[in-house]
């Protein structure tokens, strides 16, 4: 019934964002690559808690927390420590994992409700201390002064945003390929049987423990991937960046909007959601209230998401193609599709 | 010493606040098992409209009325979008959908009203001094507030048929439904209840505190911090909770650093809920506890 059973889905994501890439790289609109660079990055920070959320069944609230570790790590170690970018974005990943790895601790004790608001009090938490830890963060004034990056090392190519986006684009298939490892895996699979059946997962034997703690894990470190990325390209970060408003919760409507446990599903509602108010230049405040009202017209009425919509329409057309004996089946399971949750 | 009472006085006063916004929640969360991330948006519609009818001139009391109504309205529309169709849904799905109507309230807000916080002219201004101890009258009121409505709630509970029923309605659904209560109609009242108690809370915030359309999104963790630490569905303990809350938030301001006082409460929420993860009492099966 999932997605990930077709093997065509990670070269066709591939020739998808290649194509974005060279649309948008070559014309020449700098606004329209600015907004594809924002895109991609709620596109890492939701297929990286689609990871948690989709396969494992985990509501994280933290996602925006990570976001705003890695991009302060990375902030800090090219100002503070001269580091170059090109060391601190790995570094800045794993700082952001193993801040996780400490979490986890806490809020593995809990599921479902629990889960979810002990994961919000961690990001409310995270929040007050990047306005009140001023000597790191610079506080409410944001972080200033983070060295550009001129050149690609060995490459010599300077960094232009066209390059920022292919590297922001390169990242999101990084995450997108390392999900679809994870998802055939032994931890992938418990994943899912926990969020199917936790007691039976258990008691079949699965490594349910490390499967959701590698789940936390992966989603933190990409989504600390995706903040060092926004530290280093735009050169400025301010806690707004990493507000639950806008980046934790977003991460959420993504998945859902998209159809969670699909990984396409959610990169399309990215951008559909981040560029499509963007350059109908719909202004902040009435595109975030359309994703409250997105995310509760998905979850009444398409719980499977875009994907869930868009599956069911193939099976639709394919069953007006067909016309064999077999209609009556495939428009069940079509219908199966949406209405299911 | 007397600094040490004013701090605690001070966290009686702000604690009782969390009470309040806590109570509607201990019925909706605690009781009928929502976890209604939305109900901070429906403290903050009560707020706007006892800011609004202040503003129109109209007695104090009278503007509390209107905003524990308006709480009751929009708590109404809620449940119409969201919660009715999703009866039978799972509670992720509950989640998110309440994820969703918290969002939509909060942001068309920002859309009518702006970010910009403001001010309603203060109804009571005045301030009770016992010796150097200092106590405005508006948080008089909301002690006193918070003490009748949870007096009030344990005897509807405690006494009458249908705090019978809602308690069957909390410790087994289905056996409830067997035994002729009336599960929907007591789910609807119950949960307008809780949003009304939301409106009120939301009235008596604006008369002491500034009003914008973001307020509630930053209460309600407070409001299900306060509602887990005090046992779900325990009146009694979401008071005392919110008082707890209170008194460490004030604490925390006076004695380590103004930036800490707020991010002391989550840290209390995420050390209480690490400590025991289903909240101090689990919330199925365990019943009304008064």
């Amino acid at each position: 019934m999932r997605s990930h059973k077709s093997p065509r889905m990670v070269p066709l994501i591939a020739a998808a964002l290649l194509t974005l890439w060279l649309l948008v790289g070559s014309s020449g609109d700098q606004y329209l690559v600015d907004v594809a660079m924002t895109a991609t990055l709620a596109a890492i920070v939701a297929v990286s808690l689609d990871v948690l959320f989709g396969f494992g069944g985990y509501v994280s609230m933290a996602q925006g927390a990570f976001y705003g570790v890695g991009a302060y790590a990375t902030a800090w170690l090219m100002t503070e420590r001269n580091w170059s970018f090109w060391a601190a974005l790995p570094m800045s990943g794993l700082v952001t994992a193993a801040i996780a790895l400490v979490i986890a601790g806490l809020v593995f004790r809990t599921r479902e409700l629990y889960f979810a608001i002990i994961t919000l009090g961690i990001a409310l938490f995270a929040s007050g201390l990047f306005v009140s830890m001023v000597d790191i963060t610079g506080g409410t004034g944001g972080f200033t002064g983070i060295p550009l990056v001129d050149t690609v090392p060995f490459l010599g190519w300077s960094m232009d945003s066209e390059l920022w986006l292919a590297l922001a684009l390169l990242i999101l298939m990084l995450t997108v390929i390392s999900a679809h490892l994870f998802r055939k895996s032994r931890w992938g699979r418990a994943c899912v049987a926990v969020r199917e059946d936790e007691i039976l997962a258990v008691s079949l034997g699965m490594p349910v423990q490390s499967a959701r703690l590698m789940a936390f894990l992966f989603s933190a470190f990409f989504a600390g991937l995706a903040g060092a990325t926004l530290a280093a390209s735009s050169g400025f970060i301010a806690p707004e960046n990493f507000a639950i408003m806008t980046i934790g919760f977003q991460a959420i409507v993504i998945c859902v909007v998209g159809g969670t446990g699909t990984i396409w599903g959610p990169i399309l509602a990215a951008f559909i959601l981040v560029a499509l108010p963007e350059t109908l230049h719909v202004a902040s405040e009435y595109s975030r209230a359309l994703y409250g009202i997105a995310l509760l017209a998905m979850i009444i009425y398409a719980p499977r998401g875009l994907a869930g919509i868009l599956k069911a329409g193939g099976a639709w057309v394919q069953t007006r193609m067909t016309r064999d004996s077999r209609t009556s089946e495939t428009t069940a399971e079509a219908k199966d599709g949406v209405s299911a949750s | 010493m007397t600094q040490l009472i004013q701090i605690l006085s001070d966290g009686i006063s702000v604690g009782s606040t969390y009470a309040l916004a806590a109570l509607g929640l201990t019925l909706i969360f605690g009781i009928l098992g929502i976890p209604h991330f939305a109900h901070g948006e429906a403290i903050m519609v009560g707020a706007f409209a006892a800011y609004g009818l202040v503003i129109a001139g109209v007695p104090f009391i009278v503007a509390v009325a209107g905003g524990t109504a308006a709480g009751a309205i929009a708590g109404l529309v809620m449940y119409i979008i969201a919660y009715k169709p999703l009866r039978e849904a799972p509670p992720v799905a509950l989640m998110v959908a309440a994820l969703g109507l918290a969002i939509a309230f909060s942001q068309i807000a920002v859309v009518v009203f702006g970010t910009d916080a403001r001010f309603a002219p203060r109804p009571l201004p005045g301030t009770l001094a016992v010796g150097s101890i200092r106590v405005q009258h508006i948080d008089l009121v909301m002690i006193a507030t918070v003490v009748v409505v949870a007096a009030a709630l344990t005897y509807v509970l405690q006494k009458t048929t249908f705090g019978r029923a809602t308690r069957a309605l909390a410790q087994d659904r289905d056996a409830a439904l067997l035994s002729g209560v009336s599960v929907g109609r007591i789910f609807l009242i119950t949960f307008l209840v809780g949003s009304a108690l939301g409106g009120l809370a939301g009235a008596l915030l604006s008369a002491a505190n500034p009003v914008d359309p973001l307020m509630g999104t930053n209460l309600i963790l407070k409001a299900f911090v306060v509602t887990v630490i005090g046992g779900l569905g325990s009146i009694r303990g979401a008071i005392l909770a919110g008082w707890f809350l209170g008194i460490i938030e004030s604490l925390a301001t006076s004695y380590i650093s103004t930036d800490f006082g707020p991010l002391s409460a989550y840290a209390v929420l995420v050390i209480v809920l690490a400590i025991k993860p289903h909240g101090l009492v689990r919330v199925a099966g365990s019943g009304v506890r008064v």
